[in-house]
């Protein structure tokens, strides 16, 4: 594999208060498709500093005005443009077997952002804000597209499909609230937003890839599934889908990632250098699929969400045979959860919004109590000891996903293990 | 310090004299397939793929001879529902497209990878070489049982549009059509596999052992062809006269590893799955009665790996031992299925008597095997329609989990064939008695499917299909 490109930029300053960067990239990659050369992506960037002015009162604080636009790539998988076998064995002889199609006219995704915010220092420093709002188009997106079973090729091709962008805003602030010689209160929060949305797919039907449902007018790798509309009433399921559709009639909950991130920091300050500090998060906006309730529940585990239902279908307890006709004294939900006929993975989207204390720290300057030591720190951290779960997502914790599946644009929970509580003690001494 | 030095000088000079680069063997791209020496991987790829398709372990291998047992009532759930466990929809006799995924995605590359295999060979062989390379004859002969495959399981085809283009092997969305696409395209690809190995003029073992195969292919798919009037039954008997009583064609598993077990077997190998039983089945009592070793089961002293919500709580493990070990092979076709195609051809002719004694053909083989138990009764049929219950059951009995039966009782039921199925369960709870006549068959309480749906992903994928 070939990879190879350059870069030029250059920075023009006037008065100390106006910046500008003009800058492109050539890159050139021998995954790229037929007849796709170098791809240039330019940017252009500026900022301001208003409060340099004269006729900004100095104790407004110091602001800082920017603005950014540029353009950007991701190459395709080295070997995204050619169609490979995989080996394999039949009765000790070799044989192959159809591996990934290729895409010969693959080709980079290209994601043109802007964005415009600030910087500001206020209060004599005692106050400090950055706000960014910014909008990203992607087009020729890169997506791993599943194949049609009957052309023969079983596995997810990378292909440049139409376009989507993201458009959100992420403004965060930390304030000294108190701040006296001894102690002192510092609070800090963060909101990022993002709202993504599939703008366009050059003429193609929707599809699933990976994880995740593609369709114009949603927001990229979305949740799809069936809607059951009256989850707690003692009635038969209403799965209709009456808005946000598929073609075949499914619903589309909503992204999978979380629209709204909130962030919240607290830091006491305490005499002879002892700190306190807090952080929380909270993650909304985004659904999320129990995969590891819809394994147990379909291979007839007892499940802890139907523990209302299983007395009353297997009336004469667990080795009773299915009383079918105690079904109409179920919820909808429970109908299509916990009769292992009707189990169906389309039914377990649930939102995952949830808060957590992500962690709190207690720092102890105790150099006074270790002979000889320059310094000594000790550090009693508890991280996820509390948590707030939406009512829906009943059974597991949201962060309960497969390796790397938090960083991935689709999650889902797995047999995993959750997020551990644990307290750490760190004791740092410097000689 | 003289001889250290020598000592370092030579340790560096045998550095220096090896060749420490790697060469990263990289993927297989297409054209490494044209070379001459990977044609055998490349016909082979076929066999490794039905295999797959019938019942492997395999990344994308399917089930489809272990979910048609358990809808056809040649087996019954023990069990598991999850991993090597049989789905609730499937236990009900309705499997949904979701469910038939993977064996829709692994029965359709069983029929891409020979049919690519034979485009590719038509691109990078002479023709003189094409015209009689066993490499092609195999690559038409498992395209022709995948195409068999498809047909007798599936309830409707999808059948690419080819893409011209020299230089590879394209193709396009296709459209959905009827089940019996897919025997008219197995018997094309038989038809050529026979053409080939004749025209190879080899007479080895080997060699005759793919033609009967091709023959018997051929007349399988034409008798399914000729249920729905479109094949002769003549044509039919043409083939499966050149095909004798003890041939017998298999797709190969192994115990190599995982990815090539049988299916079957491994989930009921009780390690630890137990997740089908012949408790209860037709099988149960037949083979209790008869010692017919065609349907073999054991007997355990073990209850199945988890509860059976129809049978209301665990049911005695007494698995199929048909398939005995990871790598027991499943047949593709034989002698014995060829003298019941000549029965049945038979019974459509009226000819009662002729039908009687190749239904016999191989219960007096069995009878003379001095080895069995037990013996069997050969058959005695006094109307045609005993006749055609006698050909149903032996059908039932010899073609046993090799995933014909959706396919057999699907054309018999669409064209009213008459006679009657022994197919159902015999029992209806953990304890009840085996009852002489089934509680639930194929068609009551509730009808169960007679084919599997295309898989949902082929409808999400493909802009064709609704």
């Amino acid at each position: 594999m070939i990879n190879a490109g350059f870069f030029v930029q250059n920075i023009f300053k006037f008065r100390d208060r106006y910046f500008l960067t003009g800058g492109a990239r050539f890159d050139g990659n021998s995954a790229f498709g037929r007849s796709l050369g170098l791809q240039v992506y330019p940017k252009i960037s500026g900022s301001y500093v208003i409060s340099d002015e004269p006729f900004w009162p100095a104790s407004w604080g110091e602001v800082k005005l920017r603005g950014a636009l540029g353009w950007a790539g991701r190459a395709p998988g080295a070997f995204d443009a050619v169609r490979s076998w995989r080996p394999c064995v039949s009765a000790a002889q070799s044989c192959f077997l159809p591996g990934q199609v290729g895409d010969t006219l693959v080709g980079p995704e290209r994601t043109r952002e802007a964005e415009l915010g600030f910087d500001a220092a206020l209060v004599n420093n005692r106050v400090t804000v950055e706000a960014t709002w910014y909008h990203r188009l992607t087009t020729d997106a890169l997506f791993a597209i599943r194949q049609i079973p009957s052309e023969g090729w079983p596995f997810q091709q990378r292909s440049n499909v139409g376009s989507m962008s993201n458009t959100g805003f992420e403004v965060s602030l930390d304030a000294i609230v108190v701040n006296k010689p001894n102690w002192g209160i510092d609070i800090g929060g963060s909101v990022y937003t993002n709202h993504g949305i599939v703008r366009d797919l050059g003429g193609a039907v929707p599809f699933a890839a990976g994880g995740g449902w593609v369709q114009v007018g949603f927001a990229p790798m979305a949740a799809r599934g069936i809607i059951i509309n009256n989850p707690n009433e003692i009635a038969a399921p209403d799965t209709v889908c009456r808005s946000s559709c598929t073609a075949d009639g499914f619903h589309i909950f909503g992204p999978q990632q979380p629209t709204l991130v909130l962030g919240q920091v607290l830091t006491v300050r305490l005499p002879k250098g002892v700190t306190l500090s807090a952080r929380g998060e909270y993650q909304g906006g985004g659904w999320i699929q129990d995969g590891a309730s819809f394994n147990a529940l379909s291979r007839s585990v007892r499940w802890p969400t139907c523990s209302r239902a299983y007395p009353i279908l297997y009336p004469g307890g667990s080795n009773d045979s299915l009383h079918t006709g105690n079904i109409p004294q179920l919820t909808a939900r429970e109908r299509k959860e916990c009769v292992p006929a009707n189990t169906n993975a389309d039914t377990f989207w649930f939102p995952q919004d949830f808060w957590k204390l992500r962690d709190v720290t207690l720092t102890i300057p105790v150099g006074w109590a270790i002979h000889r030591a320059t310094s000594a720190t000790l550090i009693i951290t508890a991280q996820n000891y509390l948590k707030w779960v939406n009512d829906q997502l009943r059974l597991f914790d949201p962060e309960m996903v497969g390796r790397d599946a938090l960083d991935s644009q689709n999650r889902d929970i797995a047999e995993h293990i959750p997020p551990p509580a644990v307290i750490t003690v760190n004791l740092r001494v410097a000689f | 310090m003289h001889t250290t030095t020598l000592a370092t000088a030579a340790t560096l000079l045998l550095i220096a004299a090896c060749d420490t680069s790697v060469t990263n063997p990289g993927i297989i791209g297409d054209d490494a397939l044209d070379k001459p020496e990977s044609w055998s991987a490349v016909a082979l790829g076929g066999r490794r793929a039905l295999a797959d398709a019938i019942g492997s372990s395999g990344t994308t291998g399917g089930q489809l001879l272990y979910w048609g047992a358990a809808v056809s009532f040649e087996i019954n759930p023990a069990g598991s529902t999850g991993s090597y466990g049989i789905p609730t929809d499937v236990q009900t006799g309705l499997p949904t497209d979701a469910t038939m995924n993977a064996d829709w995605t692994s029965s359709n590359i069983a029929r891409y990878t020979p049919e690519a295999a034979v485009f590719r060979f038509r691109r990078v062989m002479p023709d003189t070489l094409f015209a009689k390379s066993l490499f092609v004859g195999q690559a038409y002969l498992y395209a022709g049982f995948a195409n068999r495959l498809l047909g007798e399981n599936f309830c409707q085809s999808v059948i690419p549009v080819e893409i011209p283009d020299p230089t590879q092997y394209r193709l396009g969305p296709g459209s959905l059509g009827p089940q019996t696409l897919y025997f008219r395209r197995a018997d094309t690809a038989f038809t050529n596999a026979i053409a080939v190995f004749i025209a190879s003029g080899l007479t080895d073992t080997g060699t005759t052992s793919l033609l009967r195969a091709a023959y018997a292919g051929r007349a399988s798919v034409r008798a399914d062809l000729a249920t729905y009037g479109l094949a002769q039954w003549a044509d039919v008997l043409t083939d499966a006269v050149l095909v004798p009583n003890t041939a017998v064609f298999q797709v190969p598993y192994a115990a190599t590893s995982p990815d090539q077990y049988n299916y079957l077997y491994w989930a009921r190998a009780n390690q630890s799955f137990r997740a089908h039983t012949q408790w209860g089945t037709f099988y149960e009592n037949y083979y209790r009665t008869t010692r017919d070793p065609r349907v073999r089961w054991d007997t355990t002293a073990l209850q199945g790996d988890a509860a059976v919500a129809k049978f209301g709580g665990r049911v005695p493990f007494w698995p199929e031992a048909k398939y005995a070990t990871t790598s027991t092979p499943v047949r593709l076709s034989s002698g014995w299925e060829m003298r019941l195609l000549e029965a049945e051809a038979a019974l459509v002719a009226s000819d009662l008597t002729t039908a009687q004694g190749k239904m016999n053909t191989h219960r007096r083989a069995l009878r003379a095997d001095t080895t069995l138990a037990k013996t069997l009764d050969t058959l005695a049929v006094a109307t045609l329609d005993e006749g055609w219950t006698a050909l149903k059951t032996e059908r039932a009995i010899e073609l046993w989990l090799e995933a014909r039966r959706l396919g057999d009782l699907r054309r018999w039921i669409d064209n009213n064939v008459p006679g009657g199925y022994i197919d159902g369960t015999y029992r209806g709870s953990v304890a009840d008695i085996l009852h002489a006549t089934p509680l639930e068959t194929m068609t009551a309480p509730t009808a169960r499917a007679l084919c599997f749906p295309v898989g949902r992903n082929e409808r999400e994928t493909n802009p064709n299909i609704p």
